[in-house]
Parts: C-alpha cells; sequence; structure tokens
C-alpha cells in the first residue's frame, strides 16, 4: 500500500479551480516529483496535503486513512506523520525562537520526552543535519540561507514525520548549497524510510531526486511516470517543452530544441478541452487538422491509478507511427 | 521578559539573572537605555513623592510681595504672578500630568488594538467598511476631534482623557490591523501549524513576540502624544478645571508673561519634554531589547572604542543638557541676578554699540550667557526636530554642548569673579568664548559634511584611482567596448572596512556576450552597480580608469556622465517590478529616456517604441503600451525591462540574474530574446547568473567570482574541457546534470564562501579548496594568463607545485 493517495482532489480559492482533479500516489521510502510552472498549482496540492488549504472534493488517504474526513485525536495524529519544509529558509522560522527552543517546541508537542532527554535530542538532531549542537542557542539570523534550511529539517525530523513535504526547498540556495542539501535530505529518506513529495521548478533537481515524477500544468496533472522514463521518453507535449526549456551545459544551445511558445493562461479561464492547445507545438496550433484537442478533454478517459500522458497524440506513438 | 525562561532551558539550565539576560544586556548597550531608566526613574519618583513631600501650602499659598520673581536661592525657578514657587508646583503637577496621559492613551490603546484586531478578522467586506471607516476617521487630526468630543462630554479631566483616548484610537487601530493581518500570512505561522502547535501557543510565541516590539513603540509614543494632547486641552481650558493644575494649565500661566518670566511657561513646557523623550527613549531601548536580531549588533557596538562610543550623538546631548540643567540650577546662588533678562540684553547692545564700560570680565560672562540663552532655546527647538530627523538630532547635541560649554565657563567666571581674582576670570571666560566659537565652527562643519554624505549616494562618482600600479592586462581583443581596470567597491562599516569588489580588471570586447558566475555575495551584482554609477549610500567606488568606447568615464563630470550612460549602457535587475513605476503606463516608461537622450517627435518615440516592444516579441503592443506594470505577468515584465534598455541602442547591456525569478520555459526565451538582440544589433552583454547552465547556453565567456575578486577568466568552449580553477570545477559538478548517475551523491563545495570581513591569507578560497597546499595559505594567487584567452588565479594551475606536477 502506498504511504500517501491522493484522489481526485479538486481544491477552490473562490472562484479559481487550483487544483482540478488530481490523483497521485507515494509509496513508503519513495519520492513523488512535482514539476510546472508557477502558478499551476503544486503549492496548492502540498498545502491541501498538510491540512493548510481545504480539500474542495477528492481524498488524501495517509496509510488508507483519509485525512479530509478525520477529526479530533485522529486527525492530530496523522497530521503529525505529515511534515513540510518551505522555500524561503528566511521566512519559514520565528525569528523570536532561538533554534533549540524551536526545536524544543516540536518535541514537547510531539514526544513524551522529560526536559533533559529533549536537551540531548535537540544536539543530536543538529548533529543529523550536521550542525553543532552549540548552535541551539543562536537565533535564526545569524545563519545563512543553508544552514537555515538544514535548521528546518532538524525541526521536521523532530515530530519523526513519516512524509514530508519539500516544497522548492532548494529553491533559494546557492548550487553549491543545494547540492548539499539535497544529499542531506536522501541520506535522511533512507536512514528513516521516509517519503517524500519533492516540489520544485527545477528538472534537475526532480529528475536526481525523485522516483517518479507527475508534470502539472494549469491545476492538472498532465503526465505522472517513473523518472528514467519521463526523462527519457517525453509523451505529452509539454513534459517534453519543460525538458527543452533547461540549460544543458552545451554551449550555445541545444539546436533540437523546440522551444515553447507563450506564458501560462489565466487560471480563471483555463482553455477548454486540452488546456495545453493553446501553446502546444504539436496541437491545433502546428497541426490544424488536430481539432480533437479543442473538443475532447484528454483527461476523460484516462484510467489515473497508473502511469499516464493526458493527450491525444503523445509523443513517443506518434514517432513511432 | 518572556524569552529569557525558554532561552535557558534549551541551554544548561543556569538561572540568568535578570541584569544579564540578553535582553536587559541589549537594553542597555546604548546611552538610550541609560537615559531610559534614569528619566523614567525621576519621572516615577517625581509623581510618587512630590504630593508627599509638598504641602498644599507650599503649592497654593499666595505671596504677593514676591510675584513674578526670578530665579533666587529661596525659588530656585522664580515664582509666578501669585507669588509661588514655580518649581515646586511644576513638580507637584507631576502626578496628575502623568495619571491623565497614561489614562488616555490606555484608553486609546485598549480602544485601538482591539477594533484593529478584530477589524483583521472579519469577512471580506466587513472588513472592508471597518477599515474605510478607520481611513476616515484618520483623515481628521486626533487633536480636532477630541476638541469636538469634549463640547460633547463636557470640559473636565475625565472629558479630556475620554475624548482623547477615543480620538486617537483609530491610527492604533490601523497598526494593529496591518500587523495582525501581517503576521498571519507568514511561512513561519504556516510552519507552525503544520508542526501541530496548538493555536494558544502559536499566539503566545509566534506571533505575539513578532509584533510585541512594534506594539510597545507605538503605544509608548501614543503615551507621549496623549501627554501633550492633555496639556494642549488643559491649556486651552478644556481639561483640568477648578483649582487643580496639570502642566498644560501651568502653560497656560506662563505664556502670558513668557517676556517677563521665560521660566514660568518653560519649566512645564520641560516637564513634558523630559517625559516626552523618556518614552522615546524607553521605546527605543525597550525594542532593541525585544529583538534577538539586535542582540549580536550590541557585540559591535561594544567592540567600538569607548571614544566612540561615549562621544555619540546621544551622549553628547545628554552631557551639554546635563551641563545646561547643572547652570540653570547653580547660578542663582551666586549671581542672584545674572539670569534678569533686562541687564543681559542691555549689556549685549552695549557691547555691540561699543559703549561698555562694564569690566571685561563682565562682558565675558555676559557673552557667554547670551550663548547660553539662545543656544538654549535654539536647542529646545531643535530638540523637537530631533524626533523627525537624524540630522537635526546631531546639530541638537552640538549646540547642547556649545551651552554646555558656554555656561560652565560662565558659572567658572562668576565663581571666580567673585574671588576678585579677575585675570582668572578673564581667562575663564575668554575660554568658554573661544570653545563656544569652536563647537559653531564644528557645528557647522558637521552639518555640511552630512549634508554632502547623502548627495554623494544619489550620483555615485567612481573615484580614480593613480595609475602606477595599472596593468596593461592584455587579453587581446581585438575591438574592446570596456576596459575596467582596479574597480574597487568598499563600505566602511562599523565593524570594519571591507571590499565585496576588490581590485578587479575586465575588458569586453564589442558584440561579445560575457557571462558572470559566482555564488552569491562574490560581489558580482556590486561590480555591474558599480559599472552604472549605481552602488547604495556608504559604498566607495574606485578605479584606475573605466573606459567604454574609449571614453574613461571616471573623469566625466556628472553632468557628462549621466548623459553618457544614459546613452551607451542599459541595466536589466532580477525583479523588474522594483525598477518599473507602477504608476505609469509602460508605453510613457518606455519612451522616457529617449525623449531626454535623443529629442525625438512623439511619432517617432511611439514607433520606435513598437519596434522595441516587437524586439522582445511582446505582441499587441499598441495595447500592452497603454497599459501598466501590473497588467503584465513576471516575464511580461522582464521583456518589458528590456525593451526599455534598447530604447536608447546602448552598446553595452548589464543584466543581473534577469531569469532567477521567472520560470525555465520563461527564462528560455528570455535567453532567446537576448541572443537575437546580440545577434541583430551587435549589443554587447554582460550577463551576471548564479547558474552556470544559463551562461554556458548563451555566453562566449565567463567570468568566475569569488569573494570580490575575479578567479577565472575562460571562453565557454574550454570550460568543459580544460583545467580549471578549483572553485569553477566545484561549481560545475555541484549542478545535477541531466544525464548525471541518481545513484550517486552529488558533488558539493563544503563550508561558506568567507566573511569580507575576515577574509582568510592568501587565496581566499583555500579553506574550501581540495586541492590547497602550503603556498596557497601564505600568498594569494594574482590572476594571470595559462593561454591567450583563458586567465586563472590559482597556483595549482599557474605554478604548479613539484609534488602536484608528478601526480
Ligand atoms: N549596501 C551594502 N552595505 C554593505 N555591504 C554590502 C552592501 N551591498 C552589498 N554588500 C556586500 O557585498 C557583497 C557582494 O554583494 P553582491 O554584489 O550583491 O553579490 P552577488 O551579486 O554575487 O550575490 C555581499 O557580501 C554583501 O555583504
Ligand atoms: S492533446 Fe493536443 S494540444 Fe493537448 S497536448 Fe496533446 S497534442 Fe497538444
Ligand atoms: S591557489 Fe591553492 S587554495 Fe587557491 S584555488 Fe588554487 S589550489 Fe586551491
Ligand atoms: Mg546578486
Amino acid at each position: 500500500m502506498n504511504k500517501l493517495d491522493v484522489r481526485d482532489l479538486v481544491v477552490r480559492y473562490g472562484r479559481l479551480t487550483a487544483v482540478d482533479g488530481v490523483s497521485f500516489g507515494i509509496p513508503a521510502g519513495g519520492t513523488l516529483g512535482l514539476v510546472g510552472e508557477s502558478g499551476s498549482g503544486k503549492s496548492t496540492i502540498a498545502r491541501a496535503i498538510v491540512q493548510l488549504a481545504k480539500a474542495g472534493r477528492g481524498q488524501i488517504l495517509l496509510d488508507g486513512m483519509d485525512i479530509t474526513v478525520a477529526h479530533g485525536a485522529d486527525l492530530n495524529e496523522m497530521r503529525s506523520r505529515i511534515q513540510m519544509i518551505f522555500q524561503d529558509p528566511y521566512s519559514s522560522l520565528n525569528p523570536r525562537l532561538s533554534v533549540g527552543a524551536m526545536i524544543d517546541e516540536v518535541l514537547r508537542r510531539h514526544r513524551n520526552m522529560k526536559a533533559a532527554q529533549r536537551r540531548l535530542e535537540i544536539g543530536r538532531l543538529l548533529e543529523m543535519v550536521a550542525l553543532d549542537p552549540l548552535f541551539a542557542d543562536r537565533y535564526p539570523h545569524q545563519f545563512s540561507g543553508g544552514q537555515r534550511q538544514r535548521i528546518a529539517i532538524a525541526r521536521t525530523l523532530a515530530s519523526q514525520p513519516e512524509l514530508v513535504i519539500l516544497d522548492e526547498v532548494v529553491s533559494a540556495l546557492d548550487v553549491s548549497v543545494q547540492a548539499a542539501i539535497l544529499n542531506l535530505l536522501r541520506d535522511l529518506q533512507r536512514e528513516f524510510r521516509l517519503s517524500f513529495l519533492f516540489i520544485s521548478h527545477d528538472l534537475s533537481v526532480v529528475r536526481y531526486m525523485s522516483d517518479s515524477v507527475c508534470v502539472m500544468y494549469l491545476g492538472q496533472i498532465v503526465e505522472w511516470k517513473e523518472t528514467e522514463d519521463l526523462f527519457r521518453q517525453p509523451e505529452h507535449p509539454y513534459t517534453q517543452g519543460l525538458i527543452d526549456s533547461i540549460p544543458k551545459m552545451i554551449a550555445g544551445g541545444d539546436p533540437n530544441r523546440i522551444p515553447l511558445r507563450g506564458e501560462i493562461p489565466d487560471p480563471h479561464f483555463p482553455p477548454p478541452a486540452c488546456r495545453f492547445h493553446t501553446r502546444c507545438p504539436f496541437g491545433p496550433l502546428a497541426h490544424p487538422e488536430r481539432n480533437r484537442c479543442r473538443e475532447d478533454d484528454p483527461h476523460r478517459l484516462i484510467d489515473k491509478s497508473e502511469h499516464y500522458a493526458a493527450c491525444h497524440f503523445p509523443l513517443v506513438r506518434q514517432e513511432l507511427a | 521578559m518572556s524569552r529569557a525562561p525558554a532561552y535557558s532551558d534549551v541551554q544548561a539550565p543556569i538561572y540568568l539573572a535578570f541584569w544579564r539576560t540578553p535582553f536587559f544586556r541589549a537594553f542597555l548597550s546604548s546611552p538610550s537605555g541609560f537615559l531610559a531608566l534614569f528619566l523614567a526613574g525621576i519621572l516615577f519618583a517625581t509623581a510618587l513623592l512630590a504630593p508627599l513631600a509638598l504641602t498644599k501650602e507650599e503649592v497654593y499659598q499666595r505671596n504677593v510681595r514676591r510675584r513674578l520673581e526670578g530665579p533666587s536661592a529661596d525659588h530656585i525657578l522664580g515664582t509666578d504672578n501669585l507669588g509661588r514657587d514655580i518649581l515646586k508646583r511644576t513638580l507637584y503637577a507631576t502626578p496628575l500630568s502623568l495619571q491623565l496621559a497614561l489614562s488616555a492613551a490606555g484608553m486609546a490603546i485598549v480602544i485601538g488594538f482591539a477594533a484593529g484586531a478584530v477589524t483583521a478578522y472579519l469577512p471580506g467586506r466587513l472588513r472592508n467598511v471597518a477599515l474605510r471607516l478607520i481611513e476616515i476617521m484618520l483623515a481628521f487630526p486626533g487633536i480636532l476631534i477630541a476638541i469636538m468630543l469634549v463640547a460633547v462630554v463636557g470640559t473636565s479631566a475625565e472629558g479630556a482623557v475620554l475624548a482623547i483616548g477615543i480620538a486617537f484610537s483609530p491610527s492604533l487601530a490601523r497598526v494593529a490591523y496591518t500587523l495582525a493581518a501581517g503576521v498571519a500570512g507568514l511561512d513561519y505561522i504556516a510552519s507552525a501549524r503544520v508542526l501541530g502547535l496548538s493555536s494558544r501557543r502559536i499566539v503566545a510565541r509566534y506571533i505575539i513576540p513578532n509584533i510585541a516590539e512594534t506594539l510597545i513603540v507605538v503605544s509608548l509614543n501614543a503615551t507621549a502624544a496623549a501627554l501633550v494632547a492633555v496639556s494642549s486641552l488643559s491649556f486651552l481650558g478644556l481639561g483640568v478645571q477648578g483649582t487643580q493644575f496639570d502642566w498644560g494649565r501651568l502653560i497656560t500661566e506662563g505664556v502670558l508673561r513668557l517676556y517677563q518670566v521665560p521660566l514660568l511657561a518653560l519649566a512645564p513646557a520641560t516637564a513634558i519634554g523630559i517625559t516626552g523623550l523618556t518614552l522615546g527613549y524607553l521605546g527605543e531601548a525597550l525594542a532593541r531589547g525585544l529583538n534577538p536580531t539586535l542582540w549580536t549588533q550590541t557585540a559591535s557596538v561594544q567592540s567600538r572604542s569607548w571614544l566612540q562610543r561615549y562621544f555619540s550623538s546621544e551622549t553628547m546631548l545628554l552631557s551639554g543638557s546635563a551641563l545646561l540643567l547643572i547652570a540653570f540650577y547653580f547660578l542663582p546662588w551666586f549671581s542672584p541676578d545674572a539670569l534678569d533678562p533686562n541687564r543681559t540684553l542691555v549689556t549685549g547692545a552695549a557691547i555691540l554699540a561699543g559703549r561698555a564700560n562694564l569690566t571685561e570680565t563682565a562682558i565675558g560672562s555676559q557673552v557667554a550667557l547670551l550663548l547660553l540663552r539662545t543656544g538654549a532655546w535654539i536647542a529646545l527647538l531643535l530638540g523637537f526636530l530631533s524626533y523627525f530627523s537624524l540630522r537635526f538630532r546631531r546639530l541638537c547635541a552640538y549646540l547642547g554642548l556649545i551651552c554646555g560649554f558656554g555656561a560652565g565657563s560662565y558659572f567658572v567666571s562668576i565663581l571666580l569673579a567673585d574671588s576678585t581674582n579677575l585675570g582668572a576670570a578673564l581667562a575663564s571666560a575668554r575660554l568658554g568664548f573661544y570653545l563656544g566659537l569652536i563647537a559653531t565652527i564644528l557645528l557647522i562643519a558637521q552639518v555640511f559634511s552630512d549634508k554632502s554624505a547623502t548627495t554623494r549616494g544619489s550620483h555615485n562618482v567612481i573615484h580614480p584611482t593613480s595609475q602606477a600600479s595599472v596593468v596593461e592586462a592584455d587579453m587581446s581583443l581585438p575591438r574592446p567596448l570596456l576596459q575596467v581596470r582596479g574597480l574597487t567597491v568598499r563600505f566602511d562599516l562599523e565593524s570594519g572596512a571591507i571590499a565585496p569588489v576588490n581590485d578587479i580588471n575586465l575588458d569586453l570586447a564589442e558584440g561579445e556576450i560575457v557571462g558572470v558566475v559566482g555564488e552569491s555575495g562574490s560581489g558580482k551584482s556590486l561590480t555591474a552597480l558599480a559599472l552604472a554609477q549605481l552602488v547604495p549610500h556608504p559604498g566607495i567606488v574606485s578605479a584606475h580608469y573605466v573606459r567604454l568606447r574609449g571614453e574613461d568615464i571616471t573623469r566625466m563630470s556628472a553632468g557628462q556622465l549621466r548623459y553618457f550612460l544614459g546613452s551607451e549602457m542599459a541595466m536589466i535587475f532580477q525583479d523588474p517590478m522594483s525598477s518599473l513605476n507602477p504608476a505609469l503606463k509602460i508605453g510613457t516608461q518606455l519612451t522616457e529616456a529617449p525623449r531626454v537622450h535623443r529629442r525625438l517627435s512623439g511619432k517617432d518615440l511611439h514607433r520606435l517604441a513598437l519596434d522595441r516592444m516587437a524586439d522582445v516579441h511582446i505582441s499587441a503592443a499598441e495595447r500592452r503600451l497603454r497599459q501598466y506594470p501590473h497588467e503584465f505577468s513576471g516575464g511580461m515584465r522582464q521583456r518589458a525591462m528590456i525593451a526599455m534598455g534598447l530604447m536608447n541602442s546602448p552598446s553595452l547591456i548589464i543584466a543581473d540574474e534577469p531569469t532567477t525569478a521567472l520560470d525555465v520555459t520563461i527564462q528560455a526565451q528570455i535567453i532567446d530574446v537576448l541572443r537575437e538582440i546580440n545577434q541583430e544589433q551587435g549589443t554587447t552583454i554582460m550577463l551576471i547568473s548564479h547558474d552556470i547552465g544559463v551562461i554556458v547556453e548563451i555566453c562566449s565567456r565567463v567570468l568566475v567570482m569569488y569573494a570580490g575578486r575575479i578567479v577565472e577568466d575562460v571562453k565557454v568552449t574550454d570550460l568543459l574541457t580544460t583545467d580549471k580553477h578549483p572553485y569553477t570545477e566545484a561549481l560545475i559538478a555541484a549542478v545535477p546534470a541531466f544525464d548525471s548517475n541518481r545513484d550517486e551523491p552529488l558533488a558539493s563545495i563544503p563550508g561558506r564562501p568567507p566573511d569580507l570581513d575576515n577574509l582568510p591569507a592568501g587565496c581566499a578560497f583555500a579553506p574550501r579548496c581540495k586541492y590547497v597546499f602550503e603556498r596557497c595559505h601564505r600568498e594569494a594567487p594574482p590572476l594571470l594568463h595559462v593561454e591567450e584567452t583563458h586567465r586563472i588565479a590559482c597556483f595549482l594551475r599557474t605554478e604548479p607545485p613539484a609534488e602536484a606536477t608528478r601526480e
């Protein structure tokens, strides 16, 4: 059974449907990557899972139990098993609490420990993220971005979570620091058998971290694949476009890439049928006979319990034909 | 305070005495802390003791024979029109004045904060109505509303308190609303929720500590304002009635006889001033104590020399006013009629007319007294102004000092005059005069240097440095567009001077795209800002020369420079929103620069703008030009910024992280736009980015920066093949490549960039370098050619040690 299963999740902010019928699963100890342009709904999914946003429809199952309907002690217990780390290490730590005090808060809440035990545990947690235990008396402003992100990780581990949602956790960091944080996260995952939902707009990082990847566009998941498959043979034109956009360390750029034109449309008024048809280089823009893209929603017929690409004219099969 | 136990229970469980908590140490770390405690103590003691120590008779008993007297041994500050002691009456009014101010402020704070907090949690439409209401009330001055309210509730002390409590609440409500609404949306509140902390704990540990500082400062300011307001109402006869009196009523009595006995009004006014000052200092010190980010700065304050610490403006203000007070206090005992205003004026006029037949001593002392009196008045005035601006505060401090000197020497001269030692008295009076003169000159110099410092920031001219040491580093560029030698940016901080850009040489050829890469803080942005003359205020930019199109911009006048850079160079920043004016249409902003620089007609301007919009692939340009920046998406704004930069057809574009805030898809589009501009218009581009992938994609050459220096200058085609600087190598290895093995850990660079105020001796990269050897700790490697188009600052590459070559 999966650690987390999300089924047909819908989240609305007023009239805007930010997440529209999303389904995926994360096995225990596995990492699911979530990529897509900003505004595609990645963070909203994260917030819905940790109950910062309200699910309008659908199920969020932790070990088969639905969090959206749980309440009281059950809900509290389930929430403590799901944690989240935020993008900006400068705003996600309370500037008025010392590092030790902020970890202590979590230990008091979730672990039944005496003061002396807690002190030891704080030191151990800081060591676990490769920080000096003496840093416990310092305040967030005394640390660099990378160190703060380590503190946030230590604080998260204090509640002994099973599923950790990582929302753009390395986007604000320098590459040199980013690499160290990614390594740390993978080590911790192995050690504690954590499940990760890894959200990022950086495909190279997602590729490095994830076992399987979901690609989001305008509130929907347009493709869900094993990582290797997705990057070797993307089926959805949007996935292909994203991959082509990443700088590849080829001087002068990759001459074969097909650039994505235009920008994400206003999510208040998503295009009908295939939402990508206004930008798709393989859709009706380039091939006027492909009317189906404008008339028929490719999501309609798909079985979303396993990997898929929501496109009427998937790329791999095109090449085979 | 509340944080102290939490702080200690994570640490070793030692009990921290209150005066050793970081809160209290930070509180006292600057003179304002001491001052606040000292003044608050005096006020508190006066309020408690005055009614006990002074009998009603002393304060109310009339003695018409001794009315309107100047200071004397019996009546230290003189007497009022009914012969009552001014000082005693002022002291006696303290408890009532404070009590009224505190209750009015307390009421305003309770009403205001409650209303603000409730407003923040109202549903959408109701909240807007409430906010609108608060804003309407804010449009009227509080004191005006108070006067109208007094008319309704009746003129009495209670009425005045009620009126001011209500009238002052909207501004506090506004503050409370902003704080409550702002803090609820922060990431750390969200993370506390996710961590499952209870609401009570989130409020107590996450919300309140983060707004307490602002609330306390605002409350104390409100109390000071309430004191002034209550006094004003009493002054107008709308407050305290009957035989009761507060400071405001005392001023009413005083202003009528301002020219006869100035102290009658001055004494209660000073009391109000001192109370206001106390509250201000108290707020400042409390805020410092409550904010842990300021605790460590405390350390840096203490690391300054005692001289710097004790000659800060506050201390000077303090010492000046202290001397002044002492002089006022003790003078009358020695020379009861010295403070007689008529005599002073007469003497002054006599001196001016050259008909003085007084002894020189007397003249000297009269001059000193004159200085003292005018100085005191001006200082008092400036003291009020000093609330508004730092400049005035410093001015006030110097004036206080002058008065202090004047008063001190006057005091001494009188002492000596009494002892008939005329020569010494004369010398002392002269000394006082000259000291006053020197202080005045100092003051004038200070005010002027302040002014020049602020204007320096706005157009930051590069200071040419001597060319003796210029290395004519021949970078064998065929057509150099930009040649920079010895560019340095310095900041003189409290902790010492740092050079975030340290003596860099670089050349850009015409039509090149050159990348600049490095970790944050390596000096990339400052290099760009220095070239564009945009380094922020205390920064000092210098260079041997900076030649753009062969013209040395370090030797141009400010006017020339602005024109030259405006037409030759364009700058694009990471966040276009901060460089676009949100109130102007895109079209207006686009045509602004060429209107100034090229004197084109409106129609030509419009056509040019349309062309540039097409260059950056903005469709429907006609309509887009009529829109405002907020109607554009992030990618569009960046395109608009580039279009704006292109309007004058500059020969050089400097782009600082132009794609960092954008999605990869949009980043790819912007890179394409830049490449097209370079190819079609031949514009040279300097592209700053922390992402080496972006640089490889578009640039032909890359400059790698570390700790303010260029450590490598290499062609992009060689970047992935030849031997590189160890830092460049590590930077490249840290990027997860698209074909990297996912099972292996990523290569990361250990440690972090060095602190600029504590650079290691030798190679700055040595502490993190995996090839480091003995020489690296001793000498700093210079940037040298290893090939014609390749410069490296690393001994390993330029002069490898024997054992390294053998490997
Ligand atoms: N206004 C300033 N006052 C003091 N130091 C500054 C100021 N601006 C920048 N610095 C210092 O200069 C260094 C380089 O900054 P910057 O050029 O922005 O680096 P980068 O662009 O590589 O991120 C930083 O370490 C920073 O501390
Ligand atoms: S369904 Fe059509 S428009 Fe949509 S992604 Fe596939 S090819 Fe493109
Ligand atoms: S000079 Fe030495 S420490 Fe510096 S980069 Fe070269 S090998 Fe490393
Ligand atoms: Mg920068």
